[in-house]
């Protein structure tokens, strides 16, 4: 079943919600723990975002982007409600520091960074590790290829495919490029 | 190449860094699933029920297609619960796969809280009514245990409130709680005179009871070397040369006996 047939399914159906949930799920969960940094709050984050989802889900609409990045932009807005309300700061990633924003993106900053973190966690496990510690702890090759225990060739095979893969993903879900 | 190297570098930050690396507990990724399940359920009104027939009467069991939401041994009060709770008249229908865990648990194979949908309780009543679910059958533990194993010790009168307004009693066993003097005290599902025959239905007789209530608040085992409540299960068909009375837990651990695991002596209200 397609995913707008799913959605519009799991209105009516429990069974649906709980296919919709399992597709989703784990990459929502890396998300919140994202955000909470750990384990207790990204299951109550994963849990919240469940539960607005299912109450908001007749006001979805489907602009062509992933289900994920939907409930992304929920657990994101949870996750900030969340903070002000217990009066803390959530441990929120220094690229929510104000950045001067490149102009050739259409989308809002924040949006675009929900939409690569959801492409992120779309993509296989070996994969998204090599785009993680290739990208976000920025090894090089060699050091990736230590870490991981696989040639440097492999490496940059893996990375040459998760960006193509990346870029396939971004494109279909919106976040287009000037340049 | 390189290019699209800095963008997406520019673009990942540092937050996928650990996204990648966690996986949630696959318990807490099922029980969020049933419980979603749930509640999409009595959403769309897609509950049904079906009867079960206990030694001390019939219950009535309503339930999605994983979780039991509510029961009750009177169809007319449940019927008014329904109404309430849910706004809507569940269709009869019988359940092969709930019914076979309902046995399960009503035979003490298998925690209550596992089938039972809690959802529209406060995670403090979720806890009390889990903990609830730990009490083994023929067993019966003290409302201020609960408390203090529910993670506050205080809130003894929360606690008995929660359990008062258990959604689906048999399957949380509510009626395994009791006075601190292990009097029975309450029950909503049909008095004290009721409380007693569900727990004499699951080994917990008349004689047992009076055992209980009449041993020291703390008994140690001088063979194991550990002491426990009086309610711990077998105590009472203990050959009483080898118990020991205490009158406190710090008496017993200055004596060198070790709480038992089972009964978790020391989460009493013992002041």
């Amino acid at each position: 079943m397609n995913e707008t047939a799913l959605i519009a399914a799991a209105r009516t159906s429990p069974d649906a919600f709980a296919v919709l949930y399992d597709r989703t799920q784990p990459a929502l969960y890396r998300f919140a723990y994202s955000l909470a940094g750990n384990h207790t709050g990204a299951e109550d984050l994963t849990a919240e975002t469940y539960k607005r989802a299912l109450t908001n889900l007749h006001r979805y609409e489907d602009r062509g982007r992933p289900f994920e990045a939907w409930l992304f932009t929920i657990a994101r807005n949870l996750a900030r409600d969340g903070g002000r309300r217990a009066g803390r700061e959530l441990p929120l990633m220094d690229h929510d520091e104000p950045v001067e924003e490149p102009v050739s993106f259409g989308l809002e900053r924040e949006e675009r960074q929900t939409l690569v973190q959801s492409a992120v966690a779309r993509l296989p496990m070996i994969q998204r590790r090599v785009v993680v510690l290739r990208f976000g702890r920025e090894l090089s090759v060699r050091q990736v290829a230590d870490e991981l225990d696989k040639s440097e060739a492999a490496i940059k095979q893996l990375t040459y495919r998760a960006v193509n893969r990346l870029r396939a993903l971004l494109l279909e879900a919106g976040y287009e490029h000037d340049g | 190449m390189a290019e699209r190297d800095d963008e997406l570098r520019d673009a990942l930050g540092g937050s996928v860094l650990d996204a990648v690396r966690e996986e949630p507990d696959p318990g807490f990724a099922l029980a969020l699933r049933a419980e979603l399940r749930g509640r999409q359920a009595r959403a769309t009104q897609n509950l049904w029920w079906f009867d079960v027939d206990l030694p001390v009467g019939t219950i009535r069991l309503v339930h999605d297609e994983e979780l039991v939401h509510l029961v009750d041994n009177d169809p007319y009060r449940l019927e008014l619960r329904t109404q309430v709770d849910l706004g809507f008249e569940p269709r009869h229908g019988d359940s092969k796969r709930v019914r076979a865990a309902a046995e399960q648990v009503l035979s003490g194979r298998k925690r209550g809280s596992e089938l039972a949908f809690l959802g529209e309780l406060t995670p403090f009543q979720q806890t009390v009514l889990r903990t609830t679910s730990r009490i083994p059958r023929g067993g019966i533990r003290p409302y201020s245990w609960v408390a203090r194993e529910a993670g506050n010790p205080g809130a003894v009168r929360a606690a008995g409130t929660t359990l008062s307004h258990n959604p689906v009693p048999f399957i949380v066993p509510c009626h395994r709680v009791v006075h601190a003097d292990w009097s029975l005290g309450k029950y909503s599902a049909g008095g004290p005179e009721k409380k007693r025959e569900v727990l004499a239905m699951e080994g917990m007789t008349d004689s047992r009871l009076e055992w209980i209530q009449h041993a020291p608040r703390f008994v140690g085992t001088i063979d194991a070397q550990a002491f426990c409540l009086p309610a711990c299960e077998g105590l009472d068909e203990t050959d009483p040369s080898n118990l020991r009375a205490f009158a406190s837990p710090q008496e017993a651990v200055a004596a060198g006996y070790e709480p038992c695991e089972t009964c978790r002596p020391i989460s009493i209200d013992w002041d």
